[in-house]
């Protein structure tokens, strides 16, 4: 106990120094600033700005760096709410409330909620990676590929809640991504698939095709086509931030968030992607009126953009304890590490404990931080919203334009943009969504790879998802929480069937 | 009930007379998805247990997407359903268009052109487009894009090659 | 119209002095390193660490630009179409100069014929790794530990065409081992399964297994290269034991077919110059990379090398894609 104080001390007095905290807070100024750009993700966010640290010492420059992170994950967020348009998987889940929430001039209490919840989620999470970072680092380890399936068929449970409308067409969506995420190199035969020979796609449709795509473009088109309902901001905006009636709803939906994202975001292989999804789903299922998702429900924000911080802060924990880094942008962090001449690995926290501790104690500096920087710019990202929709929508235009082209300077993939444009368009006539499609889209890869891992482990055996504790759990819940969720849909035609 | 409403009778047949609702375009269109998908899945090896091979999980999530088709045509064809509204065929075409000028235009001819082309073009769509406001607004931007992804972030973007090379 | 002779003149002076330029005062702007990878992996790490070098001796930034897709083969096929002035250059590995051509048979380029090369810029040694828990306790007990039970074991790989994947086929081959593959996306994920005791054995590139071996979460037997490296001095090389497979990755800088001799010589110069600085070395070293030394270095080794892997490594890939 007194270990965790003297070293969290420790860590304090290096990520307070006066250079390493101005560098948090340039990192987290310049991440949200350039992560607000619609098409710019976080991983291009720091991708782009790595060179930037290479003048500095180590430690500062991985301060900037994950202050970077954080604040181009909450820019994305802050993309989401305003303009509908997700920079990261993890954002998708916060368009569906969020947005609407910023339609009905809600926007500020949006984004206020979305700052304050994230702050919670990660002066918690810090806590948790303080106090349990090895124990948690060989719990996941246990995770085997079988395991890891079950997971994904649980999360995939999840878009059975998350449908607003009708369950047929969400489980078609999600099946028609986990369709478009099979497209790509195959990892274990090398074989391209779907792909028609066009090497554009040879490695897999990028997520931010989609979401700028059928999210950012669509909605362009959407609006367009229906002048009256776009634009019309209530006249009055009303209040700018949260008040204490939104903070009573959303105070149980942060907490849960927090859990849920804690506890998926240290998994390997990027299973943080999961919280905020699962986080919705709960906070649907819990809520005393369902109905409200996907019209503004505010704890459809608090929830997961909770569990997005907090997945986004312990998934740094294999990082730091391993030196494995579970997702591409962690996998960038090492990169950088390795350029500044640390060599990420399991024997950072004995040899380098002012790193470690020094990272963990930034990271809730940098939570700080973020709430700082972010308050007060709601007041100006809510007087953007007041732009005439005739400058707003080109302006889009080109930041997606050139945020997708600078993802691989491909103008192919620009192009393919716009066809997931026509493609997100004709979704929505159709009366199909996408949130489901992207959920399929980003779980389908991580499940079929586990599965086929499983099964070559396993020789081909079945048994091994019965076999396994873990996987058996997971799968058990999973069939819970269907049931549970199919379950209305069934009792509610029931219904009907026996008043005529 | 054994009289029934003749208004009733009435809006049931106009009902059933549109049956090319949405649920039942919204299952053809899945239908063809899976066709295309199963048809682009096609060579690949589905494999066996111990070896699931690459095609397993593309053709049977298209298989899967026919099965929600062939439902969705199902229920769209009894039941009561909406109709499609109308596209926006002019939103379509100059915002795509801004898009694809974009896409087209960047490498060769640099982001000054790319640039201002896919604001001007796609700002077509509108009706409420001013046309000295947004050549105006589409200026500002542009400078404001080239210093912020050029200047201070470096993004390798080619500028203007024709004139300046680079 | 009458062309005056005067104007003529002028015209071709003008001609003339802006083309001279461009070959004598090389390099005039910034220069475009092609990574055909994403941020952060080795290849990029070490472009950045010998461009940011060469910028200072050549007097002009090199800005290393990520273009990843397709085991790298994209980004070389960009670099390969690219004007030969000089200014776009690129960095591949042997991945993308020696397996492409076995696993991609619409490659675009032809690793022998389609560049200029410059020179190897590094080789990593691959190490044969295993989980903590695996019995064997030395090289020798582990080949025929492997002979005994391969086929019951599990090999983990990055991904078809990863180095990872490309290195344990020869292994494997090489010795008869049959163990089942396992394919993750990316060295990290396969990292992570070797650590947690799911997979049973890799070889792979001394960069990304030297923390773990260093804090014993995994084992490692032996080094595939004649001397022991740095980074690891405590584990044997294949060589000292008597195994004959050395196998190192590689990373080499090209540029387009066609580069004028004097601007080869320049990036030639430029980087013999960066391997030989104290403080790169230095870096190597904790990297678990050498460079290349005496006739290795300059175009003519990497020709060489390339010629070679491709002769060796085509095969093993051809024969196992005919399973």
């Amino acid at each position: 106990m007194w270990d965790l104080v003297s070293n969290l001390q420790l860590g304090l007095s290096v990520a307070g120094s006066l250079h390493n905290a101005a560098l948090c807070f340039l990192g987290c100024l310049i991440g949200t600033l350039i992560g607000v750009l619609p098409g710019v993700g976080p991983i291009a966010t720091i991708a782009m700005l790595l060179p930037l640290t290479f003048g500095l010492d180590p430690v500062g420059a991985l301060i900037m760096l994950a202050g970077i992170y954080y604040g181009a994950q909450y820019g994305g967020s802050t993309t989401a709410i305003l303009v509908n348009i997700p920079g990261e998987a993890t954002a998708v889940v916060t368009v569906l409330d969020g947005h609407q929430m910023a339609k009905q001039g809600r926007a500020g209490i949006a984004l206020g909620i979305a700052a304050i919840g994230s702050f919670i989620a990660g002066t918690i999470a810090t806590i948790i990676i303080a106090a349990a970072a090895k124990p948690l680092t060989s719990l996941a380890l246990l995770f085997g590929p079988a395991d890891y399936f079950a997971l994904m068929v649980l999360g995939l449970m999840f878009a059975v809640v998350l449908a607003r409308g009708s369950v047929p067409k969400a489980i078609a969506m999600i099946l028609f991504g986990i369709l478009l995420s099979t497209v790509g190199t195959d990892i274990e035969t090398g074989e391209e698939r779907l792909t028609f020979g066009w090497m554009e796609i040879a490695d897999g449709i990028d997520f931010a095709i989609i979401a700028m795509g059928m999210f950012g473009f669509a909605e362009i088109l959407r609006n367009l086509e229906h002048r009256e309902a776009r634009g019309v901001v209530s006249a009055k905006i009303g209040q700018l931030l949260p008040n204490f009636s939104d903070f009573k709803t959303s105070f149980a939906p942060i907490l849960r968030g927090t859990g849920i994202g804690s506890l998926l975001g240290f998994l390997p292989g990027n299973g943080a992607v999961l919280g905020p999804f699962a986080s919705y789903s709960i906070e649907k299922k819990l809520a005393k009126d369902p109905s409200r998702f996907g019209q503004g429900a505010i704890e459809g924000v608090a929830g997961p953009e909770s569990a997005n911080n907090a997945g986004a802060q312990t998934a740094f924990i294999p990082l730091l304890t391993l030196g494995i880094p579970p997702n591409a942008v962690m996998a960038l962090m090492i990169g950088a590490m390795t350029i500044h001449g640390i060599v990420p690995g399991p024997q950072i926290i004995s040899k380098q404990p002012d790193l470690f501790w020094g990272m963990i104690a930034s990271m809730w500096i940098g939570n700080l931080m973020l709430l700082i920087i972010n308050l007060p710019l709601i007041g100006i990202w809510v007087r953007l919203l007041r732009v005439p929709y005739r400058l707003m929508f080109p302006a889009i235009v080109i930041f997606c334009c050139i945020g997708i082209y600078s993802i691989n300077n491909s103008p192919t993939q620009v192009a393919l943009t716009g066809a997931f444009a026509l493609f997100g368009y004709l979704l929505i006539k159709l009366g199909f969504e996408q949130a489901p499609l992207l959920l399929g889209f980003v779980l389908g890869n991580l499940m079929e790879e586990k599965l086929r891992q499983a099964m070559v482990i396993s020789r081909g055996s079945l048994w091994t998802f019965v076999d396994r504790p873990v996987s058996l759990g997971l799968l058990v819940l999973a069939l819970i929480v269907f049931i549970v969720s199919a379950l209305p849909a069934i009792s509610r035609s029931r219904e009907t069937v026996f008043t005529e | 009930m054994a009289v029934e409403d003749p208004a009733e009778q009435s809006a049931g047949e106009s009902a059933r007379s549109t049956f090319l609702n949405r649920e039942v375009l919204a299952g053809l269109f899945l239908l063809a998805s899976a066709a295309f998908g199963y048809y682009a899945a096609y060579p690949l090896d589905a494999g066996s247990m111990s070896g699931v091979g690459s095609g397993l999980m593309p053709k049977s999530v298209a298989l899967g997407l026919g099965g929600f088709g062939v439902y969705l045509v199902a229920s769209g064809l009894v039941g009561d359903h909406e109709r499609v509204e109308g596209f926006s065929l002019r939103g379509i075409i100059f915002v795509l268009g801004g898009i694809l000028a974009f896409a087209a235009t960047v490498r060769p001819m640099g982001l000054l052109v790319a640039g201002p082309l896919a604001m001007l073009l796609s700002s077509l769509a509108d009706q409420d487009t001013r046309p000295l406001e947004i050549l105006i607004f589409t200026a500002c931007m542009t400078l404001g894009c080239y210093l912020l992804f050029k200047a201070l972030l470096h993004l390798p973007i080619p500028v203007l090659p024709p004139l300046l090379g680079y | 119209m009458k062309i005056t002779r005067r104007t003529a003149i002028a015209a071709v002076a003008a001609l003339g002095v802006t083309a001279m330029p461009a070959f004598a005062q090389y390099p005039t702007k910034p220069i475009t390193a092609i990574v055909p990878f994403a941020a952060g992996g080795p290849t990029d790490v070490v472009t950045r660490l010998v461009t940011e070098h060469m910028s200072r001796t050549l007097g002009q930034q090199i800005i290393v630009e990520n273009i990843g897709g397709a085991g790298g083969t994209i980004g070389m096929s960009r670099a390969a179409a690219a004007e030969p002035d000089g200014y776009t250059i690129a960095v591949g590995n042997m991945g993308t100069q020696s397996a492409a051509p076995a696993l991609y048979p619409n490659l675009k380029y032809d690793p022998a014929k389609s560049f200029t090369q410059i020179s190897i810029v590094n080789f990593t040694p691959q190490t044969i790794v295993s989980k903590k828990d695996l019995p064997p306790k030395d090289l020798k007990e582990m080949l025929a530990y492997l002979k005994a039970n391969s086929e019951k074991m599990n090999y983990g790989h990055a991904g078809v065409g990863s180095i990872s994947y490309v290195s344990g086929f020869v292994f494997n081959s090489q010795f008869g081992f049959k163990p089942a593959l396992v394919a993750y996306k990316g060295t990290g994920p396969a990292l992570n399964d070797l650590v947690g005791g799911q997979i049973d054995y890799m070889v792979d590139q001394s960069l990304n297994v030297i923390p773990q071996i260093t804090a014993g979460t995994i084992k490692a037997y032996a080094v595939a290269h004649p001397e022991r490296i740095a980074a690891l001095p405590n584990v044997p090389t294949t060589k000292e034991l008597g195994v004959d497979f050395i196998f190192s990755a590689w990373n080499a800088m090209v540029a387009p077919k066609g580069l004028p001799k004097d601007i080869q010589d320049k990036l030639v110069d430029a980087l013999s110059k960066a391997m030989d600085d104290p403080a790169i070395i230095k870096r190597y070293e904790q990297l678990g990379s050498t460079a290349p030394k005496g006739a290795d270095r300059g175009p003519a080794g990497l020709q060489k090398l390339v010629e070679k892997e491709v002769a060796r490594i085509t095969p093993v890939l051809k024969a196992a894609a005919a399973k």
